[in-house]
């Protein structure tokens, strides 16, 4: 486990920084005051604070001074077919840091087969190298098998991750079965992680990708038609339903339309645990770009599950995210230039998947939401920082601006706007989906460990600077409520007599005798009834008693209902 | 003359004129009235009396009718008397008027179907109906049953029954006779048998025994759905041949019952594309069997062996969540969805969802989920709790049927079955010790239409032409078997129900018609009973009489595309030709696959992979390629 401030030599500039006259917000309030900064952690809250001398004074006049936001979805090394996403570790943590993100929650994604420690023990030499910004692991359960319950154990007790993504799709290659997502589930819940699915119906979508392929349609248009959105509301409400079957927490990862996101709705009104992650592709944008005649522009938006060629969705989804039906934000990050989505110019199915977003998160979700009133800026907060601190175990060292916690901070300027593009932005990629998108409201400072990192629309990044976020098992915000159903779920059976009616012998031989065995059948059951067998046990013959007198004494029109009687 | 005639048909109705006395100068033929030969074929009804209680008022029904002065009343309850017919009718035909007539005429009953009420009469012969409407020209030595009033429905469908279902050996104990038997007692003229084959044999063979079973037993008209247990190629050309050939329109899967009869979601898919081709309706047992085998096995192991682990283990969640899966493969298909055995509220709530997103989609309740609920699985009494073990189960909470059948008024769910298939306790009891292996199945054939009566039309949540459409019109409209059956009409067949909403009944084991030592409605009272019942043109059950013959039962074949079902269906394949994009080929750079080697990628994309990446990226990036034929920047978004 890195530990914090291990390279706390390699900090160029002062530790010591005071923010001065900006607005204070968190997710339960806002209020103004200073904030001073010493290394890497928030010292001081208030006004009029007695600073050491040398400190650096950053003028927050006007601004909102937030807790960095947390991504909670990126795959930034994420392997497909041989290639790695154009945008590994360092130039996406510069991107999610330029748009203000301070933390990104990486997926470790092992391939079908090998060890999940392996693959985390990789990820970690990835990052530790590369990433500019803390981050976490989650780590993705390609096939399950029994072996890979240690590993989890291992990974959940050593490793400091708390959260494992399970696929519902990609059929034959990383795709559960619904008693395997039980039993992981059953494991996760067991070890007080979290369990996250990436949700669609890898069958259908099989036979659908089948059909069109069949039908002629090879280009990006037949990504999005193999992958309808009932597909993966389908799969939303089947994760949900063994989930609570399980008693385990539930995280729905890239929750792109409409009916995916109203079924965690409605699941949470009833009750489920169960949390629900946007993207900023779903976000911000939607998925009649899949019948582009441009075909790089088409497969640059071909992400699992797919955008929603619905134009209304976005709406929809960021009203849900308001109201707190949808409680975090991701980007999904994963980028393939066109040349690596060019890999299925002539199959769509090939097509690497993955869309921008770790960047553009912040100000996207600032403009869907808070710009047109839906939220505010603390439930701004909330669903870009501090619901995902809370859900995944690392509150209140992050998601919050409060003494004592990590000094991730971002100095947000609502009256700039920026404008999306590919020119502009810090990645790879010669896409950007949001292209040309308007933001109203930017990061202008932008705090990571205590460093400056964003100023003036200049990124000072280091390379490696990131520490791995070991993440504790039972976050509370997930696991008070399991607990307590834990302990109300156990069941009883009921305590009965043995029954030592006749039993009905099973025939040796079993087959092709129906017509004959149903008339014998017939003539024992007849006699079984007459002779009025009794069951051992002393409630059992009250039960009975009762009963038969009702059969006989009841008087037409009296009370007689056996549904009043147990 | 006429209006004489018709004046004193009101005043004194004949049923209450002593033979000979009440005046009914009806003369069949060279009469007055029958000047047109063969005026009946074309007869129309009398649409005055289409209003109810317009023009012509009822007779008088209520219970305990003052008899009107100067007549004499009839021994016992008037309504539903059946004599042969008398007085001048039979001067003119020599026939005598023995019971085995075909002939029968329905006097003075309202007719319910699904879609309107009204006063008339209803002329049968040959097992048709004839005519229908006032003032009939019919031959003497007609059998005349006085309706008095009282409803005449069509026979109740009962869409689902599991007569003689072989279970592991044993066979449920309601065979194919004392089933229908059951079945007729209850008002129900025709059911709709599962023809269930063994998992790797023919399901025409499986067909074939169930057509041999019920051929020689059964005492209504039947019809089958067939199970699919495996999918193969060979079962695919099995299906084709059966819905040309051999008159099945339906076919159910299970999304239960791990590694017997389960499907997974991919054969699902094809199950139902193959059965949407073939213009056949798809059914689903519901529930989830993947999650149910683990419960199972958690139950067991926590030592609960009794009826109350089928329920824990198959909780309602699991009945929804794979009423949604399928939903979802059906609308995906384009394939007509019918639910069977629609137990909980949560499953009945998604499809009147889907149904609201416009998705042809059918539910079926059945007795049981509309008539009691599962709190029984708790009963002291192990032979009581397991007669109500049924998959999927009863629902524990007892608002239940009262929901089930609002929406069955609402139109939400369309059709009701029985799911009859009855095990006596000692064939229960083989799962004494593990509630897994108790034989499934309830009963309910006989008390289908009772429940539903008293749950819905007593309590005023349906009327009786919504009662009429869920137990019998909307199950043939489905079926294709309208309107030959569900309903009152000429040319239909004549399977009528003289119905008296007003009758009370007590249901208990010691009474019904079933084998089997349990009815899980024991005790019940339930208002509204068949008074008679004519199948075939033949009376089954008077004064609480049954006639049944075995073996009368026909097989009534379905033929394929059900204009109910199929009319959107058909609409929808048209409008669902998606097209591809037109586009120039894409002529950029690709990236080459065959550089990296394979199977590195945990090992060799270490640190530096990225790097080695990311210069020809960033050439791509700024070679600024185009796409030929198309321009760049007319795409981005603005």
């Amino acid at each position: 486990m890195s530990q914090p401030g291990r390279r706390s030599g390699t900090r160029g500039k002062s530790d010591h920084i005071l923010i001065k006259g900006g607005k204070i917000v968190n997710d339960d309030q806002s209020f103004y005051a200073d904030v001073y900064v010493e290394d890497g952690l928030i010292k001081q809250i208030g006004e009029h604070l007695v600073i050491p001398r040398g400190t650096r004074i950053i003028d927050a006049h006007g601004q909102l001074v937030m807790p960095g936001g947390i991504d909670v979805h990126t795959r930034l090394q994420a392997p497909v077919l041989g290639m790695s996403s154009a945008d590994g570790f360092f130039q996406g943590t510069k991107a999610a840091l330029a748009g203000g993100t301070t933390m990104i929650i990486e997926h470790v994604c092992p391939d079908a087969g090998s060890s999940l420690l392996a693959a985390y023990e990789q990820w970690r030499g990835h990052a530790d190298g590369q990433a500019c910004c803390d981050y976490g692991l989650s780590v993705d359960i390609p096939r399950w098998h029994e072996s890979l319950r240690e590993e989890m154990e291992a990974l959940v007790k050593d490793k400091g991750v708390n959260s494992f993504l399970v696929f519902m799709a990609y059929k034959d290659k990383l795709q559960c079965t619904d008693g395997q997502m039980y039993e992981i589930f059953c494991t996760i819940r067991d070890l007080g992680a979290i369990a996250q699915v990436h949700a669609e119906n890898g069958d259908i979508i099989e036979e659908e990708q089948k059909r069109l392929l069949e039908l002629g349609i090879t280009g990006p248009e037949g990504h999005v038609l193999s992958r309808p959105e009932e597909v993966e509301a389908e799969a939303v409400f089947r994760a949900i339903t063994i989930a609570k079957q399980a008693n385990c927490p539930l995280y729905i990862t890239k929750v792109m339309s409409r009916g995916a996101a109203d079924v965690v709705a409605q699941a949470k009104r009833k009750g489920t645990v169960v949390f629900g992650e946007p993207i900023t592709a779903s976000l911000g944008t939607h998925g009649s770009h899949y019948w582009s005649k441009n075909w790089a522009k088409a497969a640059a938006f071909v992400t699992s599950p797919p955008v929603s060629p619905d134009p209304s969705t976005p709406d929809h989804l960021s009203t849900l995210l308001a109201s707190g039906d949808l409680q975090v934000t991701g980007s999904a990050h994963c980028t393939f230039t066109t040349a690596q989505k060019a890999v299925g110019k002539d199959n769509f199915t090939l097509i690497p998947e993955g869309t921008n977003g770790v960047e553009e998160r912040m100000s996207i979700v600032w403009e869907k939401c808070v710009v047109p009133g839906k939220m505010d800026e603390n439930d701004f907060v909330a669903v870009t920082s501090t619901n995902a601190a809370k859900i995944f175990n690392c509150y209140p060292r992050k998601g919050r601006v409060a003494v004592g916690s990590d000094a991730d901070l971002v100095l947000w300027n609502p009256k700039a706007t920026k404008i999306i593009s590919a020119k502009t932005h810090n990645l790879n990629v010669e896409y950007n989906i949001f292209e040309g998108t308007e933001c109203h409201g930017v990061p202008a400072v932008v705090i990571s460990q205590g460093r400056v990192v964003l100023e003036d629309g200049n990124l000072c990044v280091t390379q490696g600077s990131g520490r791995f976020i070991p993440r504790k098992t039972f976050p509370d915000f997930v696991y008070k409520r399991i607990k307590a159903r834990n302990r109300l779920a156990e069941v009883h059976g009921v305590p009965r007599g043995m029954y030592d009616g006749p039993v009905h012998e099973l025939p040796a031989s079993v087959k092709a005798v129906a017509p004959g065995a149903g008339k014998a059948a017939a003539a024992p059951v007849r006699n079984l009834h007459q002779s009025g067998f009794s069951l051992s046990g002393s409630q059992a013959d009250d039960h009975i008693a009762r009963r038969t007198a009702q059969k006989i004494m009841a008087p037409p029109g009296g009370r007689s209902n056996i549904t009043s009687l147990s | 003359m006429a209006a004489d005639g018709w004046r004193d048909d009101e005043e004194l109705p004949v049923y209450l004129a002593r033979p000979g006395t009440a005046a009914v100068p009806r003369q069949k033929r060279g009469g007055l009235f029958c000047n047109v030969e063969g005026a009946f074929e074309s007869k129309t009804l009398d649409f005055g009396a289409l209003h109810v209680g317009q023009r012509r008022a009822p007779p008088p029904v209520r219970p305990g009718p003052d008899p009107p002065p100067g007549t004499v009343p009839g021994p016992g309850p008037a309504a539903g008397d059946v004599r042969a017919s008398s007085g001048q009718e039979q001067l003119q035909d020599a026939a005598p008027a023995d019971d085995t007539s075909d002939r029968l005429l329905i006097k003075g009953g309202r007719i319910v179907n699904d879609d309107q009420s009204f006063y008339a009469d209803i002329y049968m012969e040959d097992g048709l109906i004839k005519q229908i409407g006032d003032n009939l020209i019919v031959p003497g030595g007609v059998k005349t049953i006085e309706a008095n009033g009282k409803m005449v429905i069509p026979g109740g469908i009962d869409v689902h029954t599991r007569l003689q279902m072989p279970y592991k050996g044993m066979t449920s104990v309601d065979d194919f006779f004392q089933g229908t038997k059951a079945a007729l007692a209850g008002g129900t003229t025709m059911i709709m048998d599962h023809v269930v084959p063994e998992p790797e044999s023919s399901l025409a063979e499986a067909l074939e025994r169930w057509r041999e079973w019920a051929d020689g037993k059964a005492c209504c008209d039947y019809a089958l759905h067939v199970d699919i247990p495996r999918w193969s190629d060979h079962v695919k050309q099995e299906l084709h041949a059966m819905v040309q050939e051999k008159g099945v329109n339906s076919f159910m899967v299970y999304m239960a019952y791990k590694d017997l009869y389960q499907m997974s979601n991919t054969e699902l898919y094809e199950i139902f594309s193959c059965l949407a081709e073939l213009g056949a309706i798809a059914q689903v047992h519901a529930e989830n069997g993947d999650i149910i085998a683990q419960e199972q096995a958690r139950m067991l192991e926590m030592g609960i062996t009794g009826p109350e682990g089928h329920v824990l283990s198959r909780p309602e969640e699991l009945e929804a969540e794979a009423v949604f899966r399928a939903i979802t493969i059906a609308s995906q298909t384009n394939c007509p969805l019918y639910v069977t055995k629609v137990m909980s509220k949560s499953a009945a709530d998604l499809i009147s969802q889907a149904r609201k997103k416009g998705i042809v989609v059918f539910g079926e309740p059945i007795t049981a989920s509309l008539g009691t609920d599962g709190t029984h699985y708790w009963s002291k009494n192990w032979a009581k709790a397991a007669a109500f073990v049924v998959s999927p189960p009863l629902s524990p909470d007892p608002t239940t049927p009262d929901y089930l059948n609002s929406l069955l008024a609402s139109g939400d769910l369309q059709v009701s079955g029985s799911a009859h298939c009855t095990f006596s306790t000692a064939q229960k009891a083989i799962g004494k010790d593990n509630f897994t292996a108790i034989p499934e199945g309830t009963n309910g054939i006989e008390e289908r239409m009772s429940v539903i009566w008293d749950k819905a039309v007593a309590t005023g949540k349906m009327d009786e032409n919504q009662f009429v459409a869920v137990t019998s019109t909307n199950a043939a409209k489905i079926f294709n078997l309208y309107p030959r059956k569900g309903r009152i009409a000429v040319g239909s067949d004549s399977d009528l129900v003289i119905w008296d909403p007003d009758a009370v009944k007590i249901i208990t084991a010691k009474t019904h018609q079933s084998v089997a030592e349990y009815n899980i409605f024991e005790g019940m009272e339930l208002r509204g009973a068949p008074l008679v019942v004519i199948c075939q043109g033949k009376i089954m059950l008077e004064d609480g009489n049954l006639h049944v013959t075995q073996g009368t039962g026909r097989f009534l074949p379905s033929s394929p595309f059900p204009d109910y079902v199929y009319k959107r269906i058909k609409a929808r394949r048209k409008m669902a030709e998606v097209h591809a994009v037109p586009r120039g080929l894409y002529d950029g750079p690709v990236f080459d696959l065959t550089t990296t080697p394979k199977g590195s990628t945990p090992a060799g994309s270490t640190r530096e992979s990225p790097t080695r990446q990311t210069p020809p990226v960033r050439n791509l990036h700024q070679s600024g390629f185009s796409l030929s034929g198309h321009g760049w920047s007319c795409t981005l978004q603005k």
